[in-house]
Parts: C-alpha cells; sequence; structure tokens
C-alpha cells in the first residue's frame, strides 16, 4: 500500500506531465493552419463565440451513433479523424481566447488603482480551472475522441463564458470608477 | 434612433428575402449555396437584382449577409443524420445524377465558398467536416451491396 504522500507526489508529476504535453501541443498547433489559416481575431475585432449549441454537437455521442449504425469501417475512421480535429480545435480555441482575455484584464488591472482583490482571486483562480479543464479535455480527445465528453465541455465553455463576462463587468466598473474620479471635484 | 431607421429597412428587406425568395427553396443547404452565391468571390459584397431595386442595395446586401449567416449556422448545428437528409435532397433537386455531384463536391470541395465571412473557425470547421462525412456517407450508401455466395 502506497502512502498518502507518495499518491499526492504521483498525482502531481502526471498532472505536471499532461498540462506540459497539453502547452507543447497547443503551440505546436498554433502553428500550422487549423481551420481557413484565419486566427481569431485576424480581422481587427474581438473573434465571434462558438455557440454552446455547437460545442454540445461537437462532443457529442449522437453522431458517433449514427454513424456506428451505418456499418463502414471507412466512415467510421473519417468520422473519428474528423470529430476528433475540429474538437481539438475547438479546446485550442477555447484556451486560447481565454488566455487572451487574461491578458487585456492583466494589462487593465495594471493601470488599475483600485484593485479589488477577491475579485481577481476569483478570476485567476476560475482561469486556472478552465486551463486545467482544457488540458484534460485535450488529453481525453487525444486519447479517446471527444465522444462521452459533453458534460467537461459545455462546463468548460461556460466557465470560459463566466470569466469572459465578470471581465467586462470589472472593466464597466473600472470606467464608472473614473467616470466618477473626474465629476468629483 | 439614426440606428432605429437604419434596421427597420434591413429587417424589412430580410423578411422580403425569406417570403419571396428561400421560401421557394426546398432545404436549408439549398439556401445556403444561393445565398453564398449572392456573394462576389472577389469582394465577398452580396448582390440580389430584385431586393436591390425594392430596397437599397446596401440595405439588400445587409440582409443578404443575416440570412446567410442565419441559415449556415443552422446548418452547422444539424446533427449529422439530419445533415446527410439535407444533401439527399439538394441532389434530388439538382438536374445532374447524384453520383456525380457527390463525386464532384468530394473532389473539388465546392461547399467550402458556402461558408460565410468572419464566422466562428470551430462553426466553420465542423460545417466542413461534417460536409464532408455526409458526402462519405452517401458514396457508401449509393455504392451496390456486395454480393453473397
Amino acid at each position: 500500500m502506497i502512502g498518502i504522500y507518495a499518491a499526492l507526489l504521483i498525482s502531481f508529476l502526471l498532472l505536471v506531465l499532461l498540462l506540459s504535453v497539453w502547452r507543447g501541443k497547443a503551440q505546436a498547433a498554433q502553428q500550422l493552419p487549423s481551420n481557413f489559416g484565419l486566427t481569431p481575431g485576424e480581422e481587427g475585432g474581438e473573434p465571434e463565440a462558438c455557440p454552446p449549441e455547437i460545442v454540445s454537437r461537437i462532443f457529442s455521442g449522437d453522431d458517433w451513433g449514427f454513424v456506428e449504425g451505418l456499418r463502414s469501417p471507412l466512415v467510421k475512421k473519417l468520422f473519428r479523424r474528423e470529430r476528433k480535429a475540429v474538437a481539438l480545435i475547438w479546446v485550442q480555441e477555447t484556451s486560447a481566447g481565454i488566455r487572451r482575455v487574461m491578458r487585456e484584464h492583466l494589462e487593465s488591472a495594471r493601470r488599475s488603482h483600485d484593485l479589488e482583490i477577491t475579485s481577481e482571486a476569483k478570476i485567476f483562480l476560475q482561469y486556472a480551472q478552465l486551463q486545467f479543464a482544457c488540458g484534460v479535455l485535450f488529453a481525453c480527445v487525444e486519447l479517446a475522441g471527444p465522444q462521452r465528453l459533453r458534460g467537461l465541455a459545455i462546463y468548460t465553455d461556460a466557465l470560459a463564458r463566466s470569466i469572459a463576462d465578470a471581465r467586462l463587468t470589472l472593466t464597466a466598473a473600472g470606467v464608472r470608477h473614473e467616470i466618477h474620479g473626474a465629476d468629483s471635484p | 434612433m439614426a440606428a432605429t431607421v437604419k434596421l427597420v429597412p434591413v429587417q424589412e428587406a430580410y423578411e422580403d428575402l425569406l417570403q419571396r425568395t428561400l421560401v421557394r427553396i426546398s432545404c436549408d443547404l439549398g439556401r445556403l449555396v444561393y445565398l453564398a452565391s449572392t456573394r462576389d468571390y472577389n469582394s465577398g459584397a452580396y448582390h440580389h437584382e430584385g431586393l436591390a431595386a425594392r430596397f437599397r442595395p446596401e440595405v439588400a446586401r445587409k440582409a443578404l449577409e443575416i440570412a446567410h449567416r442565419q441559415v449556415f449556422y443552422r446548418v452547422s448545428a444539424y446533427s449529422l443524420e439530419e445533415l446527410v437528409e439535407e444533401l439527399r435532397l439538394y441532389l434530388q433537386a439538382s438536374r445532374e445524377t447524384p453520383q456525380e455531384v457527390v463525386r464532384t463536391w468530394q473532389k473539388l470541395e465546392p461547399y467550402r465558398i458556402a461558408v460565410p465571412m468572419e464566422v466562428n473557425p470551430v462553426v466553420a470547421r465542423l460545417f466542413l467536416s461534417n460536409v464532408r462525412l455526409a458526402l462519405a456517407i452517401l458514396r457508401f450508401r449509393q455504392e451496390p451491396a456486395p454480393a453473397h455466395p
């Protein structure tokens, strides 16, 4: 029987390994043309978010059920390859999108005079949680494909949205504060 | 106020497009191909003669763009089974034989031009991937079953 410290150490090492593989893959993937060769924000504006129903569709097991019923090994193979590629792109885009949001948030936080420590800590924790979820999703999709991961993908998507919303709320509050500051004598 | 004044004719043009033109097309995939065909390959600008004559050209352009994006997102969210059925309906309405169209689409991938500009890249990738799969499924169904001895 292994001790609790040994188990914790093994878990920690596995986590580090998982995250380093995920970071390496994500960096390598950024150099590849993932879709049309279009990267988010290339047009200069804020990239459009992926609708939740599309996220649900990518990670749904329904399409796999339909393909399995066709009894064509060729179609099955094509489906696994295609859906895995789309799912990995979604994970990368989500992670990259939220990194971008955090970068912008850190920039504005540096300029801010009255940081709310609890709000900042909450955003940072959510960010760490999201990056961890992306790492787990990436590894699971690589190993077993996106089917049966709908729950985790929807959770990750909701988390990404809540971070983006929280950042917007904080920015709006900062702007209000600056306006009030400028108005006061 | 100015934005409201501008939006009303676009809404009217959009309704007109739905009622007069898009309703006559039998499936969403057909509507998508049609709307993509109203876009200039070089400039990316939409044009529809009748709509531009009834409304202003820029209003018609905006209505076409909105309709294109809406149909695109709808088709992208279809299940694979639904998309295969859409593709089957589209092929049925075509003048060419279904086998011929499937082969051409697999080779030339003309459906790539059905993607509107500035859509989410993941949605665009899912759409292309699903059409590729739907074509493979139809091709598989078109092939005669192997004869058993």
